[in-house]
Order: C-alpha cells, then structure tokens, then sequence
C-alpha cells in the first residue's frame, strides 16, 4: 500500500492554523467585503470573494480569518470551511510570496511538468507546500490551469507562464528573485495586475507568441 | 426550508395530479416528488440522501427513475409530478435498474465492507440495496481511499468516515431541523468527510437523531457501540415514555436490555426526531432493584398482594390522600378513577406533575414536563388538566403537614423526586396507612411506605397513551415483565374486589384495552389497529367536557 493510500487526511492536516501574529484582516478588508456582499442575492454567496480578500490580506487563511468571514457574512465558520477546504486555490498553510503551481494534469503531464517540479524541488530545496527559508518561495502540483496549447506551464501567484522547461523555469525565478514583481491579478485594484510588462518579465509568455490576456 | 416536500394533506383539499407509475395510474396531490407518489402504490424506489422532512440534496443518485420523454434519467427525489407523466421504475425498466445499480457500485467504491463489525450491519441500507438491487462483486481493484475512523462527533454520536457515503443528511437535520449548523462536509469528492466544527461539538439535544437518519453504519451510538448484533435483539414499535410529546420510537431489547432506541416515522408527533434524553435515558423506567410481590413492613416475612390489598380496603370510605403517576396506561387511569369514585369518594386526587422549563432547542421536541400520559390522566378525569401542578403541590403541603389519614401512591413517579424531602418521607411514613405501588425497590417512595406491591415498569406493559396534542397512541410492551409483579391495572381491579366488587371482567391487557374502546364515545370510531397505525385524533371538545363533570385534584 501506497503512502497516499495510508493517509487520512489531507496534506494540510484538516485544519487551518492560527496566524502565528494574531493578525486579521483589515477594516479595508471588511469595507472592500460589503461592497462585494452587495452583488450578491444573499450575503452567503460572497464567501469565495471573502476568502480571497483574507487570503491576500494575510498571506494565507488562517482561523483567524476563516472566524472573520464567517462572523462578516453571519454564517457558520464550519460552512466556511466547508469552501476553503473544497477548493484548492486557497491556501490552507502559509505560502511563499511567490507561490508557484505546476499544472500537472494531462497535457502538461506528458510534456515535462514532472521536470519542472523536480527542479522546483531542487532549487528551492523543499518539497511542494512548504516554504524555503527566505521565506520567498513555495510551490505545488494543481490540477489543469486551461492552458493545454502552451504546456507545460506554471502559475506564479496569479500570473501565467507557458511554454516552459527546466532552464526557463529557472531563469523565471532568478528574475522574479531579482525583481520582485507583483503578480497580482489584485481583487484590490479590480483590474489586471501591473505585473509582467512593467518588468520586463513577459518574455517567457511572449516568446510563443501568446498574448497576455 | 425544512419539510420542502412534505406531503402531508393540508386542510384544503390539494389539487390532485394523475399520472402512471410502472403502468399503474394513481392520483397525487400536486408537488408530490415521485418518491412519495410510488410510495402510494406500494412501489419503494430506493434512496439515501433523500428524507420527506430534509431538503433534497441529491446527491446519492440511487432514486433515478426513467420518465418517458426525458432525454435522461431523473432522480425521484427532485421530480414532481406533472399530470399525465409516464413513470417507470426499476421494477419495470432495465435502464433504471443498471443505473441503480452502477450508482451502488459506485458508493461502494471507497467502502470498507467492514460489515463482520459494524453497528449497522442488519438494518444498514447499503446491505439491503446491494442485496436488492446490485449483488455482484466489485470491479474496483484499486487501493481504497483512508479516512477518519472511531471520531467522536459529540457525546453520543460516533463517526466512521470510511463508511460514509456522504448523503449529508446529518448535516441538513443540523442545519434545518435544530438549526444549530455544527456539522459540515471537508474536502472534496472522494476525500470528502463529515466534520463536526472546529471548537464545537455535536451537542444538541436531539444529536442522536442523526444516527437514525444515517442511512449506513458511519454515524453510531457511543453508548451503544458493540453492545449487540441487532438481529439477536428483539424490536417493539412503542412510544417513548420520556416526556408527553409521545414519540414514535423502536426499542430494541436484548437479554432484559435496552440494546437501542430508533425512531420511528410519525408526521403528526415527531416526524422521525427524537431527543437524547429519552433516547438515551430509557433505563430509567428500569431500577436495578425491583419491588416484587407484596411487602408489609414491620413483618420480615413476604406478604400476599391479597393480604395486603385487604389492609388497603379498610379505609375505604375515608379520605386518603392518593397520589397517581403520569405513567400509568389510559386504561389504568380510567380503572383508578372508577375505584375512586366507587369506594375512596372523599379521597383528595393529584397526579405527580411538574412543569419544567426547556431551552429552545429542547423545545422543538421535548415537552415541558416529565408526564407521558398526563392528557391521559384528564381523559380519564383524575385532573381537570389546568391546574394539575397547583393541586398537586397543595396535596404534597398538605401530606407533608401531616394533614392525610392515609397515602396511596400509583405508580412510579407520583410523587416527583425533587419533593420526596425528610419531611414529605416522614410523614408518608407516619400516616396511619402508606400504600404504594412501586417498581424501584431502592427509591425513597419504597421506603417510606408501610404496604408495598410490585407493580410494572411502562416498558413491561401494552397500553394507551394520549400525548400532549391528545392523540391517542398504542404503547407495546417492549420488556417482557419481571417475575412476581402484578400489572398496575390488576392491582387497582384488585383493589376493587377487596373493597366490594370487582370493576372489571377482563382477563388481560387486550380484553381491557377493547372494553375501554368499546364505552369510551370520546375514542369514537378508533380501533385498536387505527390507534397501533400511527395514533387517533381524541375529540379534544369532548374532554373538556369530561373534566367538568369529575372535577379532578384536590376538590373531589
């Protein structure tokens, strides 16, 4: 029997762990909230939004923020993470500030995502949903991004990058340590994030002739 | 939310749908699911997730049925009827019956068939659907997935993941029936699992219900874990003698023992709720040392209930003071106020009845006293049932200011346990007559009374119950009784020879039962197998009426 098969649990253990700081989110945080509750039949519906919001906030959802949404939406913190825990986009432990996700789902799969988490491994010295000690980066394996024409590729926060191998992952990263970009698609500004063009880092994408969206 | 598909006929008559279901036509009310509708003509389409009472999820897709002219499969549970739809199910359609079939594979997947251990095994739905409607072996080689085994949810309830099958009943009942939402689903897919809240617990008071509302072995008793196969116990439909709210409920009994305690299904009481104290707190209506026979104290020797039952007709005539316990069966009670009026004419009448207060959780189910028949005390006219507290505790005063000549308590529980103090105990025992019918050998009651006979625990006996929206309902007898005690209503007949003549012919509970149904104009048209068949509606009009004519407590 497999490891996997023995496990019962998930890799994030089941639960969500304190915010070592004690920290919650924001009044901005709670002000931005309202405004998206009110887009909503009823206030429920804004929990994957919320979610977000604290994910960004904080880096990460804690219990702390998961108590927050649940008491600003008035709903039950167990139908919070009820949503947290179904969706992998939110991340359940803390994460780098560059949390890089290889697609590993079949397009990607068969055109090397293997070798680029084998060198993500490597470089970062760690392996996936955990962080290294810069406290720079982290990394895991997601299922399809929607981007089976220019696999295999990777999400680095919120930004795409295709058409990758292990040597332009990793002169990826050499960059993004270098430059420290944001690569936000930011909920706070609503629009498209300033990342890739002002830093010169769309090269990766723009060399297959892919437009960034 | 809740009851989303309650079909219950409402007062005005509902618009009726016709349609045919496997050939056969039948009319139904209108928003009719086809699960209820098939019901109707005594076709069961097999479900999990769906319960008349809880709103559809779903999601166990075991009720597909086929509806002609649909493109695809529809679940029974999320389709109403529509006048003139074409329904066949998987009696009569093989797309129907290989769909349930895959689906059961499917669910079985991740199971563990750990049936040789599990609590539902015998009364478990994924054994008598596989059994039914799939019984071929799995095609699944694959490792299973592993999850939570033995969490306990809260104090009663018990969670095996891996069994799960994830219907979310028990996370609906939570959300809606008691609406305090500890429950939830973590994960997804084939991870997914019921997880009680972080910080909370699974304690509300009607937690155990979600045991019963488990359609598999994941969610069990703690208290009953292990304690026995249910096919060695013995099952009786009976109600619940907790409170008067007189919920339908499944006893199973094993050795003398209460093995488990099930809801049973009735729209007009309980739906299928019950609460955990009564659940759970059955042995109550068991003492461990039982009255048996008949005692006289201050002789060392046993005494005959004739003997004793002789001392008791001596004051006949006086003016006792006689104590009467909710628990008493209608019939009983009706037996005792003939005997009052014919031979204890100025004797001063309470029934053992105190008000208690609820939390609002409590009251969706429970009511707020500790008195399953105390409606059948008013039908019978020992209390008016307005001021049945206040005439009981001026009774209790006046007993305890040693104001009665003589005491007679029937019943367990006449007396409440909270009043029974030195004083009240003392004076019960310096009355010139303490009679008292009793089960619990160890209780201060038993003590304190000078003549004692071993009468039956409610659980022993078959008998009429009104609840507390006067519905008559049938109590079996779920233990079988312990040697050398009488049934309360003999005593009470017996009582009655000795004081002049008997009030009663019947030779057993069941003569008794059908005298009353046939005098009783109140009970109507009702028979003993309408009355067993889910309760009768008592004439509530009538019984005020009774009770102006015996006007009950402490005025007689």
């Amino acid at each position: 029997m497999s490891d996997s098969a023995t496990e019962t649990s998930p890799w994030w253990g089941g639960k969500i762990p304190e915010d070592p700081a004690g920290r919650k989110p924001s009044s901005e945080a709670a002000a931005k909230l309202k405004q998206l509750v009110a887009k909503y039949p009823n206030s429920n519906s804004a929990v994957m939004p919320a979610l977000y919001l604290v994910q960004e906030e904080l880096g990460s959802l804690t219990k702390e923020g998961i108590a927050w949404v649940a008491e600003q939406l008035s709903m039950p913190a167990v139908q919070v993470m009820e949503v947290a825990s179904f969706y992998t986009m939110y991340y359940k432990k803390p994460v780098g500030r560059y949390h890089v996700q290889v697609c590993r789902t079949l397009s990607c799969m068969v055109r090397g995502a293997p070798e680029l988490t084998a060198t993500l491994e490597k470089k970062f010295g760690c392996h996936a949903h955990q962080v290294t000690k810069d406290g720079m980066f982290s990394f895991e394996e997601v299922e399809c991004l929607g981007s089976c024409g220019t696999a295999p590729m990777c999400q680095v926060n919120d930004r795409f990058f295709e058409n990758l191998d292990s040597e332009k992952l990793s002169a990826l990263l050499e960059e993004i340590k270098k430059e420290l970009p944001n690569l936000s698609l930011s909920t706070k500004t609503d629009k498209l994030g300033d990342g890739l063009a002002h830093h010169g880092m769309s090269a990766v994408s723009q060399e297959s002739g892919q437009k960034e969206p | 939310m809740s009851a989303t598909n309650n079909t219950t006929s409402s007062t005005s008559a509902p618009e009726l749908v016709s349609l045919s279901i496997d050939g056969k036509s039948l009319k139904v009310p209108k928003g009719t699911n086809l699960i209820e509708a098939a019901k109707t003509i005594g076709v069961e389409i097999p479900h999990y997730c769906y319960h008349r009472n809880l709103s559809i999820a779903g999601n166990c897709r075991m009720c597909q049925v086929e509806v002609v002219g649909a493109p695809k499969l529809e679940i029974g549970c999320n389709c109403a009827v529509r006048e003139g739809m074409v329904v066949k199910t998987q009696e009569t359609s093989e797309t129907v019956a290989a769909a349930q079939a895959a689906t059961l594979e499917f669910i079985l997947i991740n199971h563990p068939l750990d049936c040789t251990v599990c609590d539902q095994a015998g009364h478990c739905k994924l054994q008598d659907y596989h059994f039914e409607y799939n019984a071929k072996d799995s095609r699944f080689l694959e490792n299973k997935e592993h999850k939570i085994k033995a969490q306990p949810l809260g104090p009663h309830v018990m969670l095996d993941g891996e069994r799960c099958i994830l219907c979310t009943r028990c996370v609906r009942f939570c959300d809606e029936i008691t609406g305090t939402k500890e429950l939830g689903v973590l994960h997804r897919g084939d991870r997914g699992v019921i997880t009680v809240a972080e910080d909370r617990e699974l304690d509300n008071p009607l937690s155990g219900t979600v045991v019963d509302l488990c359609p598999v072995g994941a969610l069990t008793h703690r208290d009953w874990r292990f304690n026995s196969r249910i096919w060695f116990s013995k099952q009786t439909e009976t109600i619940c003698p907790g409170c008067s709210t007189g919920c339908n409920v499944k006893i199973a009994v094993r050795d003398g023992e209460v093995v488990q305690v099930k809801a049973r299904d009735n729209q007009a009481v309980n739906k299928e709720w019950l609460c955990d104290e009564g659940r759970y707190g059955m042995g109550r209506f068991l003492p461990k040392e039982r009255v048996t026979g008949a005692l006289k104290l201050g002789s060392n020797a046993k005494s005959t209930i004739d003997a004793v039952l002789a001392e008791v007709a001596k004051v006949k005539g006086s003016s006792p003071v006689i104590f009467v316990s909710p628990f008493l069966l209608t019939e009983e009670m009706v037996l005792l106020k003939a005997l009052i009026a014919k031979y204890f004419r100025g004797a001063s009448v309470a029934v053992g009845y105190r008000e208690r207060s609820l939390t609002q959780l409590e009251k969706i189910l429970i009511s707020p006293n500790y008195a399953p028949n105390i409606r059948g005390a008013v039908f019978a006219g020992l209390t008016n049932g307005v001021n049945t507290e206040t005439d009981y505790n001026a009774l209790v005063t006046k007993v305890r200011s040693g104001g009665a000549s003589g005491v007679l308590i029937f019943g367990e529980r006449a007396i409440d346990q909270k009043d029974l103090d030195i004083a009240l105990l003392k004076a019960i025992t310096s009355a010139s007559l303490s009679f008292g019918v009793l089960t619990d050998a160890e209780g201060a009651l038993a003590s304190a009374c000078s003549l004692l006979v071993g009468g039956r625990s409610i659980l022993e006996k078959s008998g009429i119950l009104i609840n507390r929206d006067d519905i008559v309902q049938w109590s079996e007898r779920s233990l079988d009784p312990l040697r050398d005690t009488e049934a309360d209503w003999r005593i009470i007949n017996k009582l009655a020879a000795a004081c002049g003549g008997a009030l009663t012919a019947a030779a057993n509970e069941r003569e008794l039962t059908m005298s009353l149904l046939a005098s009783e104009p109140r009970l109507g048209a009702a028979t003993l197998a309408s009355i067993k068949a889910g309760g009768v509606k008592l004439n509530t009009g009538s019984v005020a009426k009774s009770t102006d004519m015996s006007a009950g407590g402490a005025s007689v």
